[in-house]
């Protein structure tokens, strides 16, 4: 079996290669590849994916040795590939007495597959097959199986039959390939193919049979036995092109070595007819879901506004029944899409405010700019009042989801306005378009928020520098696409008046003349928008290549997503965060947390670490003595060390700044935002203040340690000034200040400092030992934080969702994550966070009936916890809140319960089939764009409540432990439930 | 907890402890041993805070009585004036894929001025300390006006 990139396919790719000057090698660890194993698991303290991306850069063969061993002994490796270790396992799961107690908790039939081609010890392979046997006997991949279960068949065929040759035994070769002459024919077509394909490859390799050549024969010529017609008729569809076929190919050749399928299907829909009104190409590859659904509102928002600019519903029941047949776009979204457009159709306010949007007010400035970018307008098209609107019905009609960057705490919000109040959000744009701002009145104070122009760049693509990229979706990396077959990409290129014939080409003469060849990754992060920009400046003829970028990037971003949509939540994420209204402000927290606590009033000791000299305690100390020196009876030393403190918190607030950095890996951390790996606030030093490009990162002890220093000595020149014009003898003055001075310098170099000043940020911690600084929680120069949606919920307080905090959880049970970055156990108990749930739903019973009164078919509400923000679906546990309520328990009997004991009778093999709740929207999206949701189930082996990522429709689900966002211990838990027609008092505080 | 010192009539100055209670909803200042839970209780308590020469300070106070840690007062227009043009400018972020001073509309910066009295407010200018918007502030005069402390954005550049 060829494993060139097979650590890859799998998994991660690198990220970087912090440790490859000092991680182990094999030869360092004797040749032996137990004990390098062992020392690699060390070196890397079980973090697999660091692990990981430093192994994708050592040869072949090596990968070769360190999969086979690691796949056998390391039960780290096995979990981070999802293939269970057995003992562990049975431990957990399984009752005594079981039948299958090998390999027994199979969440895929791909980790059976791997397990089965990755081990070297024949009796764990060929247990394997039988056990993927029996788990395809109880689940048959036909027709009524869901398109994600039938996907990892397809995936488990294709490893197996790449990897049939590496089989240690012919009886395990035959078992490989009797499953699949098994189960192949109840595959779709398409994977048929892609099966019967590799079959044939599988003929040409050493070590087959002759007889097992005859049937791969056989195989390789069954290819789509069962033809589109079969399928159609099985499927009861019209449409070959079924949504739920969409993401199929994506995955077809995940493990094929250089497979590239046309990464573009552009079969027409066969609900593209004369008599639809809106045509949808159907995509594969990076985030195909949004293009689908940008597409859509696009095109519907062409149809929804006229030529004079008014909003016209003539075609919205046409619309209404083309969402209702054609199943293009995924099932959430169309349930969104239907209720905005019965909105619409019925008038109203929508519909009025819709109508006045730059009636009066031209499009101006950086609204335009939002506007052309919405529609992909030219540059020097002048947008008018019939394109703001039609941008801002196009919003109403967007895909909103988070993606990699850390807004949850707005994203949550936006994504539950835009569901059930897409009056309000019509008229937040008319504010942005017309006055380029959105006014927050709350609590006596009215701030003016200015329009955010700003597009984060967050495509996670995996580029290669032949110009092919690759995803990670549910943990499977997709098939490799052509880059410039991304819509996107196309829009762009073609905007830069590149020939189509010349797009790759000129992509990867791009990456090669940015220094990038082979079939490297290219560590890039926001790819596209790096390849644009290189080309918009080298290519040939261009006089503005400013001009050329903006519009190039324009049309990328126009195809990707709703621009003014983003616009929008981004505005609302960055007034929040510019407010600082709330408790959530990372300067003054770092300001407060280090300065403040450690050098001057006093607060400064760290529970339970008595051994760390507080200097709080030294400086009161030296103030002491110095009110006690004769030398300085006259004046006040107090006053003095004041002024110090005064200079260096006003020189702190000028000199430095926290940026947004989403990609801050917080895997160290249990705080975490974004798409849950990152985003955080990291500590820049102005100087100059003027020119951003010189400011210094500071991202580290050192660095920290050495700007506050320098700080500390500017802050003691300044202060000079004020003590100056202080009462008493100047030399005496001065020479207390010099004293005080000399100490806070002494005391930041000191090498306490650092520990001292990380101890304060995370008070919680202070008991445990802390090895590395930089692993820490929080750190003063680090905030893993995005921000507190407070102010944001705040803001439709009074008007037509109306949010009350209803109580917060405290600590519950389940460890996560030490201060040392060592993960103690997995999140698997949700039982707590399921009563909270139901315990705020229930108290809330009357305010949720209004809702549900004005939305029958579905309402979200946020829930914040100190991880992440997300949307609660009130109706999934409706019991909970009618008039006649069940109990909390009863719900979770009726639910969660009854389901899998029933299940348990029926079936036990796959636990990825145990009945599952969707009770929240997680607000993210895998990276071809499906939402990913937060299902609870009763797991009826560990009579524990869990939580899973999973799709709508169940499937894909991921263990919640991978997926930090949903922990319980040491979180708090908010609820905002909507309360009916209540306005809050505005409070002056002056 | 910041600080600052108020000069009183008599030429001494006393330490004014500006906290935040109540997990930060709860805006306090201490001066000389009394809490004050307001910028009217304090200013009725102090009144020298009303003269011209402790303007600045009585902005900075009125920033922490709104809870509005994420302005900072502006207290040299011209040096701001020159930074801000300049990092409009600039065009980015010192982390390239943060939003930059030139993502928010361009303002026009002229009015920029040192606090001052207008007729029925108190008028002075901050900038966000994440972004380096700048913001006009109208606090309603006398202390006890009715109406809100308004942080307006200024004029945008065409």
């Amino acid at each position: 079996m060829n494993t060139t990139g097979l650590l890859t396919r799998l998994r991660l790719p690198p990220r970087d290669s912090g440790e490859l000057m000092t991680a182990p090698t094999l030869a360092s660890c004797g040749g032996n590849p137990d004990r390098y194993v062992k020392a690699m698991e060390r070196h890397f303290r079980g973090n697999m994916i660091k692990l990981h991306a430093h192994m994708e850069q050592q040869p072949i063969e090596l990968q070769k040795a360190f999969i086979k061993t690691f796949i056998d002994d390391s039960e780290a490796l096995r979990d981070f590939l999802d293939i269970r270790n057995p003992d562990g396992v049975r431990k957990k799961y399984l009752s005594s007495g079981s039948s299958t107690p090998h390999i027994p908790d199979v969440e895929t039939p791909v980790a059976l597959a791997l397990a089965a081609t990755h081990s070297t010890k024949g009796t764990r392979v060929l247990r394997s097959l039988v056990r993927l046997g029996e788990a395809l006997k109880a689940h048959p991949p036909g027709h009524q199986a869901a398109q994600d279960y039938q996907q990892r068949v397809e995936i488990a065929f294709c490893q197996l039959l790449q990897g049939l040759h590496q089989l240690p035994s012919k009886a395990a070769q035959q078992k490989a390939v009797e499953l699949i002459e098994k189960h192949c024919p109840l595959l779709n077509p398409d994977a048929q193919s892609e099966i019967a394909s590799l079959a044939r490859n599988a003929m040409g390799s050493r070590g087959i049979s002759d007889e097992l050549k005859t049937r791969l024969q056989k195989l390789s010529e069954s290819r789509g036995t069962a033809g589109r017609g079969d399928l159609l008729k099985m499927d009861g569809s019209t449409q070959p092109e079924h949504a739920d076929n969409r993401g199929k190919a994506n995955f077809a050749a995940v493990l094929k070595n250089s497979a590239v399928v046309s990464p573009q299907s552009k079969t027409a829909n066969p609900a593209n007819s004369l008599d639809t009104p809106i045509k949808l190409k159907t995509y594969t590859g990076y985030g195909a879901v949004r293009i689908q659904c940008t597409d859509y509102a696009k095109q519907a928002a062409e149809l929804l506004i006229d030529r004079n600019g008014e909003l016209d519903g003539s075609h919205i029941s046409r619309m209404l029944d083309q969402l209702k047949t054609d199943k293009i776009l995924p099932a959430e979204h169309r349930r969104h899409l239907i209720r905005t457009l019965d909105k619409l159709k019925q008038g109203g306010e929508l519909a009025s405010t819709i109508n006045s949007i730059c009636q009066d007010k031209p499009l101006k400035g950086g609204a335009a700019d939002v506007v052309r970018g919405t529609l992909d307008l030219p540059l020097e098209h002048a947008p008018t009042k019939e394109d703001a609107r039609k941008a801002v019905v196009m919003s109403l009609l967007g895909y909103l989801r988070q993606d990699k960057v850390g807004s949850c705490f707005a994203t949550a919000e936006a994504i539950c306005l835009l569901d059930s109040s897409p009056e309000a959000v019509a008229r937040d744009m008319k504010e942005l378009l017309e006055d380029h701002k959105l006014t927050f009145q709350q609590d006596g104070v009215l701030v003016e928020a200015p329009l955010n122009l700003h597009i984060y760049e967050q495509d996670e693509m995996t580029l290669r520098a032949d110009g092919t990229y690759t995803f990670s979706s549910n943990g499977l990396w997709s098939k490799h696409h052509k880059l410039v077959d991304s819509p996107g990409m196309q829009a762009a290129l073609n905007a830069l008046g590149i020939p189509e014939n010349e797009r790759h080409a000129a992509i990867t003469g791009a990456l090669s003349q940015m220094g990038y060849t082979g079939r490297d990754f290219i560590p890039l992060n926001g790819n596209c928008k790096k390849i644009i920009e290189h080309l918009a400046r080298t290519t040939p003829g261009t006089t503005d290549p400013d001009k050329k970028l903006a519009s190039a990037l324009r049309a990328f971003n126009g195809k990707q997503d709703v621009g003014l949509l983003r616009a929008w939540e981004y505005t609302l994420a960055t007034s929040t965060q510019m407010q600082g209204a709330t408790t959530w402000n990372p300067l003054q927290t770092t300001l407060h947390k280090v300065i403040g606590a450690v050098f001057f009033n006093g607060q400064g000791e760290i529970p339970g670490r008595p051994e760390l000299q507080s200097p709080a305690r030294k400086s009161v100390a030296i103030q002491a003595q110095l009110c006690a020196d004769p030398r300085f009876k006259q004046i006040n030393p107090l006053q003095i060390s004041q002024h110090l403190f005064n200079e260096i918190g006003a020189l702190f607030e000028k000199r430095f700044v926290q940026q947004y950095d989403m990609n801050i890996n917080l895997k160290k951390a249990l705080i975490f935002d974004g798409v849950s790996k990152y985003g955080g606030f990291t500590l820049y030093e102005k100087i100059p203040a003027d020119n951003p490009s010189q400011w210094k990162r500071i991202d580290n002890a050192d660095a920290f340690q050495e700007a506050m220093a320098r700080l500390a000595k500017d802050a003691s020149e300044t202060a000079r000034t004020h003590v100056d014009g202080m009462p008493g003898d100047p030399d005496a003055k001065r020479e207390a200040l010099r004293l005080i001075a000399d100490h806070v310098m002494a005391s930041i170099q000191d090498k306490t400092f650092i520990e001292h000043a990380v101890l304060q940020m995370n008070p919680d911690a202070a008991n445990q030992p802390l090895s590395n600084v930089n692993q820490a929680k929080y750190t003063p120069w680090q905030l893993a934080q995005g921000g507190f949606p407070d102010t944001i919920i705040k803001r439709y307080g009074g008007e037509l969702v109306h949010y009350e905090n209803v109580f917060a959880t405290t600590s519950q049970n389940i460890a996560d994550v030490s201060l040392s970055g060592a993960t103690q156990s997995a999140a698997d108990d949700m039982m707590p966070l399921v009563n909270f749930f139901c315990e705020g739903l229930t108290k809330k019973a009357p305010e949720l009936q209004a809702k549900a009164q004005k939305s029958p078919d579905g309402f979200k509400i946020p829930v914040l916890n100190n991880v992440h923000a997300f949307s609660l679906m009130p109706m999934e546990m409706k019991e909970l809140w009618t008039n006649s309520p069940v109990t909390p328990e009863q719900w979770i009997d009726d639910n969660l319960k009854k389901p899998a004991m029933q299940w348990l009778k029926s079936a036990k093999v796959l636990t990825d089939k145990i009945p599952a709740k969707i009770i929240a929207d997680t607000n993210w999206v895998t990276p071809d764009g499906r939402s990913r949701y937060l299902g609870i189930l009763y797991n009826p082996f560990t009579h524990k409540v869990e939580a899973k990522i999973m799709n709508p429709d169940g499937t894909g689900r991921q263990c919640i432990k991978k997926e930090k966002g949903f922990v319980v211990k040491d979180s708090t838990y908010e609820m905002f439930t909507p309360l009916a027609n209540k306005t809050k008092p505005q409070v002056n505080n002056q | 907890m910041t600080t600052a010192y108020l000069k009183q009539s008599d030429g001494t100055m006393i330490l004014l402890e500006m906290r935040m209670e109540d997990d930060g909803q709860c805006p306090l200042v201490i001066a000389a041993g009394q809490c004050y839970g307001s910028m009217a209780e304090l200013a009725v308590a102090h009144p020298e805070l009303g003269t011209a020469e402790q303007l600045p300070l009585y902005c900075k106070l009125t920033l922490h009585f709104t809870r509005r840690s994420g302005f900072t007062l502006i207290d040299d227009p011209d040096e701001f004036r020159r930074r801000y043009a300049a990092l409009v400018r600039h065009g980015k972020a010192a982390f390239s894929n943060s939003p930059s001073t030139a993502d928010f509309a361009p303002f026009d910066v002229t009015e920029i001025a040192s606090p001052y009295l207008a007729k029925d407010s108190l008028v002075f200018y901050v900038e966000d300390k994440l972004y380096g918007v700048p913001y006009r502030v109208e606090v309603p005069r006398p202390v006890h006006a009715q109406g809100m402390v308004k942080f307006l954005l200024l004029p945008r550049q065409e």
